[in-house]
């Protein structure tokens, strides 16, 4: 794209000519809050508003003042924005100081109303901020209880952030898994240092850094290193790491959880371009969530600056004093025109510095340390900066962003003014309290960070990991420490990676990357974290702790005021730390007000937790690509395709997808299943049961084991014979059933329900490994194996006749409940005479590779007989008729075999226990009015009672009523012409003949006899043909 | 998976990551008490190779034989041989074990490409550097959300049996993997 020079130039009022990591010869164009706005690839979002003099990027969470950028980096509190070109692409909360700029992106501040700039909340926050103290929602909202919803309704216009869309997202994530003998987490000079020597000795190493570049501070700061400038370094250092085939770098990629056991969890942000702008959908993956198994951890993650908490100190142009140097150096942009600094250390001086090169005017450097004795202060002086020492920066003046500062003399220990103030005009205050190490990560196993006097901050605590940590998050500061503990915290991890395994002498020498040492004095540090002011906290203007949830110092005081003591109940209190930051500017801060209100030191009163994640991750890059129809795994039958050509609506079974029934042109469910019903009933059809579960068991003990899972016997089962059993857990609560087929004497065949398989086999291994290793049998899962197929109704016979020579299908010779194998259709078949409807029934099992062939085969000699497909639906309708139970339907893991009436398959008399005997005998499995199982035959036969309806005995009783059971299983038969309905009764056995009632949620009272379940052939003729 | 998509799949022919379907193969599963050393060695004989240790696999003219668990192996031979050498196995068995025949259970992929690795790492949770997951090693893990077999082959390929009722969705796994490095999918010579 061409844009005049002079157009961007004249935009960018606050950018550089020269200087920085920025490509002027490449503008780009973004917009925000409307406005377009222009800046150069190698600009954050952060960078590029400050070039173009945006000041004002949102409106507080609570009392809507206006907010501008504070840091540079993922510390921000205030630069979150809305960003996004597309509904479905909106993203909220995006920290702009983290985000690269991207051509034609679309941003807008997360609140403000009608606007940022003018936001009419803010007359709410001003007039009742006095009164919008701690709990100020819990005080003000609590009566009457009856009115809350409305208040949330204006509360959660009135405060929160961005907003999420209720669009689907269209964009692509996916997970990827890492094992790595070393991972480093930050690559800034230690980082960098530790990846260099763990890779020395042919490691395999991950080194990740949330910025777009490696590098860190020096990326805009430090000195020379091994005499080369710090920018050749880092190059060097990163085209050496780039070339080692064992190390991957990956920039863009926060660590955002540390789990036990040396587990870490990193986002990616891949490519974000087209959701950002606007842009068409790319088949590439936006984010990608790594997931990362490391023998070593390396944490150089650095430290983040505590910014001043004095009043006003949250006026758009009060910054950190690093960021100002990064804005200025890194960036080549210059947030303002008049500066004033504050800092209690010397480390705050380096901002007037690149200040004054930027050339604008630096007002004065406020040192609250009486006459520190350091060379950079010297320096200052020298340079013609007005150094003012043993005061502080008491309060910033204006009103949409600072345009004067306070600045008064205190007492040494910092604690009260002691002098009048003088006012210094100007539109930037950059402050520094100090660093806070970046401890969140190895804090999130449970080690707590310690308290270090010298590094004024927490730094990580002893741990149990393989974790090595060196340089700013110890608190060690100096380039020459941070690259000597660097590249030895790298060699130290990457030999313990291999748990010792390395003798000492393959040892990789690894030399450290020297800084030349200057002879410089360095004064101490100052302590300081709250700014005293003439007024008390309460009474003077608000002086911010955590800007992006709005907590003042005046409200921390107050909480402990009010008792509260503990940090932990303080954060919840005012809400401290709890923002999309986590508190990483303003934790420390708090604590400190904290202490000092309780008169206690910093570690008395100790940290608050910190937990995964460090920062805000997408639940796209959560779910990763398991979304969608990849969400769960569908598993098909070797019929799916015939299914799904032959229009069948589909039921979810687990994870199988099971023909539920096969509507015809404009049928409606009901018509199909009365239609399929009539058809197996009088003709011939046919079910896909390929589902079932399958398992092959054999072994001389086989029918022994048998005989113990199952509550029934099975030591006469012949060779050819097949038995139903039931399945029971030591509670003697049905688990499953199945019918299983005697293929020898010391091989079976079993099957269970469809959703049971997978439990089934392993209550199987269970059993045989940890209780009966003596039992010589072994168990194989043949689900996939086999696919059945069930033809039912009368009609049965005769198709089958067609497709088999070597099957006698004869009454006499192929008798109910017995088994054969042959040809079905060419293809070797074991054919089961078993039946879940009641008619005469053939369960074909072939080879699954052969399922579709045979299945087809059927329907090309079916046409004759009428051969019908039906579904899971009508089957359900089919088995009801008969009374036949479904697990997991009609029993619900409390009944027991004699619950369903199904005493007969109990043999008590096995020489073995069985299990599930002994629960089943219990007194409360033996008690009269269990709920028992039994037919319902509503008096009205055209009305199906809803499954679920509770029972009562008398329906004219006052709510709330005695219930005496449900309605488990309910269908219109067409067959019978009548409904028909299973379920469980309170002593129902012994009731049948009476009425129950089922009052409905929708008014009506429907009234049904109990009865016995089998509503159809009830000799058992129909299967016996 | 859509046929669109399986179409665009089939025409990249710089895919980064090519499956080829082995089609049904012999596939055995063979359980066998690994104390009782008589019938493995009988076994053993049968198959012209050694029951491979854990984790391992073993190769012979007839056989390819992969350890699935202390006490059963998957063995795949040739589908003609099929019948034969599951008569032969029950034998050196005497009984005491089981043969069972899951030809039809299971598909048998082959994956190999330039971003096989990537493909693979972005699929399962085990760690299969070229130098951890060596070839010929066999491991039983999850592959997306579904439970395969996977072996490595010389040469950096990667097999993977599949349970066949799971087969279309690990393809459709496998094409969205490789949504960035195209995937092509071809048929066993």
């Amino acid at each position: 794209m061409s844009i005049d020079p002079v157009y961007l130039r004249a935009n960018q009022r606050h950018r550089l000519a020269d200087g920085g990591r920025i490509d002027r010869d490449e503008p780009l164009t973004f917009s925000f809050a409307g406005r377009r706005l222009m800046g150069y690839r190698g600009d954050t979002l952060a960078s590029a508003l400050l070039a173009n003099g945006v000041r004002i990027v949102g409106r507080s969470f609570k009392y809507a003042r206006p907010r501008g950028i504070l840091c540079a980096g993922v510390e921000e509190p205030n630069a979150i924005l809305q960003v996004g070109g597309r509904e479905e692409t909106q993203t909220p909360n995006v920290r702009a100081t983290e985000q690269p700029l991207v051509d034609g992106m679309v941003t807008r501040p997360v609140n403000g109303w009608p606007n940022a700039d003018t936001d009419l909340m803010s007359v709410f926050g001003s007039l009742g901020g006095a009164l919008m103290t701690p709990g100020f929602y819990y005080k003000t909202f609590m009566f009457p209880a009856s009115r809350w919803e409305t208040y949330e309704w204006f509360i959660r216009r009135a405060a929160g952030l961005g907003t999420s869309s209720k669009l689907a997202d269209p964009d692509r994530y996916d997970h990827m898994n890492h094992h790595v003998d070393v991972l480093v987490v930050g690559a800034g000079p230690t980082g960098l240092a530790a990846a260099l020597a763990a890779s020395a000795g042919n490691k395999r190493v991950l080194l990740l850094d949330e910025r777009s570049e490696a590098g860190g501070s020096l990326l805009w700061s430090g000195e020379a290193i091994d005499g080369v400038q710090p920018l050749q370094w880092v190059a060097d250092a990163v085209a050496r790491l780039d070339a080692n085939p064992r190390v991957t770098r990956l920039a863009h990629t926060t660590v955002t959880g540390y789990h036990d056991h040396n587990f870490l969890t990193a986002w990616e942000r891949r490519d974000d371009a087209h959701a950002l702008t606007g842009g068409d959908t790319l088949p590439g993956t936006r984010q990608r969530l790594h997931k990362i198994r490391a023998g070593s951890v390396v944490l150089a993650t650095g430290a983040h600056e505590r910014p001043l908490v004095f009043a006003n100190n949250d006026l758009p142009g009060c910054m950190t004093a690093t960021a100002v140097s990064e804005y200025i150096r890194r960036y080549a942009v210059v947030p303002g025109d008049k500066l004033v600094v504050m800092t209690a250390n010397d480390g705050g001086y380096r901002a007037a510095f690149d200040w004054m090169q930027a050339g604008r005017e630096v007002v004065a450097v406020i040192d609250p340390r009486e006459d520190p004795d350091s060379s950079i202060v010297q320096q200052a002086r020298e340079a013609g900066i007005t150094v003012i020492t043993g005061s502080a920066l008491v309060e910033a003046r204006g009103r949409k962003g600072v345009t004067g500062a306070l600045v008064a003399p205190i007492n040494r220990l910092a604690t009260f003014v002691t002098g009048d103030t003088r006012l210094l005009a100007c539109d930037t205050i950059a402050t520094s309290g100090g660093w806070s190490p970046a401890v969140h990560l190895s804090c999130h196993t449970g080690s707590r960070p310690v308290w270090d006097e010298e590094a004024i901050g927490f730094v990580p605590g002893p741990t149990t990991e393989r974790r090595f940590a060196g340089g700013s998050v110890l608190g060690h500061h100096t380039l020459g420490e941070c690259l000597a503990e660097g590249t030895d915290i790298g060699l130290q991890a990457s030999v313990d990676a291999s748990m010792g395994a390395v003798p000492e002498h393959a040892v990789p020498q690894v030399p450290v990357p020297q800084v030349m040492s200057s002879n410089t004095t360095e004064a101490p540090p100052m302590a300081l974290f709250s700014v005293p002011h003439p007024k008390p906290a309460s009474r003077a203007p608000k002086q911010f702790v955590d800007f992006q949830n709005d907590v003042t110092a005046a409200g921390i005081e107050q909480s402990t005021r009010e008792g509260f003591e503990s940090i932990e109940h303080v954060k919840r209190y005012n809400a401290l730390g709890f923002g999309t930051d986590q508190g990483k500017t303003g934790n420390v801060n708090g604590m400190a007000i904290v202490a000092r209100a309780l008169g206690k030191s910093l570690p008395q009163v100790g940290t608050t937790v910190f937990r995964p994640n460090y920062t805000p991750v997408t639940m796209g890059a959560v779910a990763g690509a398991h979304v969608g129809e990849l969400f769960d795994p569908e598993r098909y039958t070797p019929m799916h395709s015939w299914h799904v050509k032959a229009g069948a609506e589909f039921e979810n079974v687990g994870q199988w997808k099971r023909p539920w029934y096969y509507p015809q042109g404009n049928e409606s469910m009901a018509e199909a299943i009365a239609r399929e019903q009539l058809a197996t009933r009088n003709g011939v059809g046919v079910l896909d049961a390929s589902t079932l579960g399958k398992i092959d068991i054999r072994g001389p003990d086989a029918r022994e084991f048998l005989g113990r899972v199952y509550t029934n016997a099975w030591a006469k089962l012949a060779p050819g014979r097949c038995r139903y059993g039931l399945m029971c857990g030591e509670d003697g609560m049905v688990m499953d059933d199945g019918v299983s087929a005697c293929i020898a004497d010391d091989h079976f065949h079993m099957t269970t329900t469809t959703g049971g398989a997978a439990h089934v086999l392993s209550w199987l291994e269970l059993w045989q490994q940890t209780e009966w290793p003596e039992l010589d049998v072994f168990f194989t899962s043949v689900t996939d194996q086999w696919a059945t197929i069930s033809l039912a109704g009368p009609g049965s016979r005769a198709l089958l006749a067609e497709l088999t020579d070597d099957i006698d299908l004869s009454a006499e010779a192929f008798g109910f409940m017995d088994f054969r194998t042959g040809h079905v259709a060419g293809i070797a078949a074991r054919v089961f005479r078993i039946s879940f409807t009641g008619d005469l029934s053939y369960e074909i099992n072939v080879p699954a590779q052969h399922g579709l062939a045979v299945w087809e085969a059927l329907f090309e000699r079916g046409e004759r007989h009428g051969l019908t497909p039906y579904g899971t639906e009508t089957m359900h309708v089919l088995r009801a008729e008969k009374g036949f139970i479904i697990v997991g339907q009609d029993t619900d893991g409390s009944v027991t075999p004699h619950d369903l009436d199904h005493g007969w398959a109990v043999a008590a008399t096995k020489p073995f226990s069985f299990i599930g005997k002994r629960g089943m005998q219990r007194s409360d499995c033996t008690r009269e009015e269990r709920k028992q199982l039994v037919g319902l035959a509503c008096t009205d036969p055209n009305t199906v009672i809803p499954e679920g309806a509770q029972a009562v005995r008398d329906p004219g009783q006052a709510i709330p009523m005695s219930m005496v059971g449900h309605v488990t299983s309910s269908y219109y038969s067409a067959f019978l012409e009548r409904s028909i309905a299973m379920g469980v009764i309170k002593g129902g056995l012994k009731r049948k003949g009476e009425s129950v009632y089922f009052p409905l949620a929708d008014g009506r009272t429907l009234e049904a006899t109990i009865c016995d379940p089998v509503f159809l052939d009830p000799e058992g003729a129909r299967g016996k043909v | 998976m859509s046929m669109t998509r399986r179409a665009s799949s089939l025409q990249a022919n710089n895919a980064g990551l090519v499956v080829t379907d082995h089609g049904v193969s012999g596939l055995l599963i063979l359980r066998a008490k690994p104390e009782r050393a008589e019938l493995l060695d009988a076994v053993a004989r049968v198959l012209g190779v050694a029951l491979p240790e854990v984790l391992q696999s073993a190769t012979s003219e007839r056989a390819v034989v992969r350890w699935m668990s202390p006490d059963a192996w998957l063995i795949s031979v040739e589908h003609a041989a099929l019948g034969d050498i599951e008569a032969a196995l029950l034998q050196a068995l005497g009984g005491h074990g089981a043969v069972v025949d899951v030809s039809g259970g299971y598909i048998h992929l082959e994956l190999a490409g330039p971003s096989l690795l990537d493909v693979l790492k972005m699929s399962t949770a085990y760690d299969v550097d070229p130098e951890h997951f060596v070839p010929g090693k066999v491991v039983g893990t999850t592959f997306a959300k579904a439970t395969v077999l996977m072996r490595a082959l010389e040469g950096g390929n990667c097999e993977l049996l599949v349970r066949r009722s799971l087969a279309e969705y690990v393809l459709q796994w496998l094409h969205r993997a490789s949504s960035e490095v195209g995937m092509r999918v071809v048929a066993s010579s």
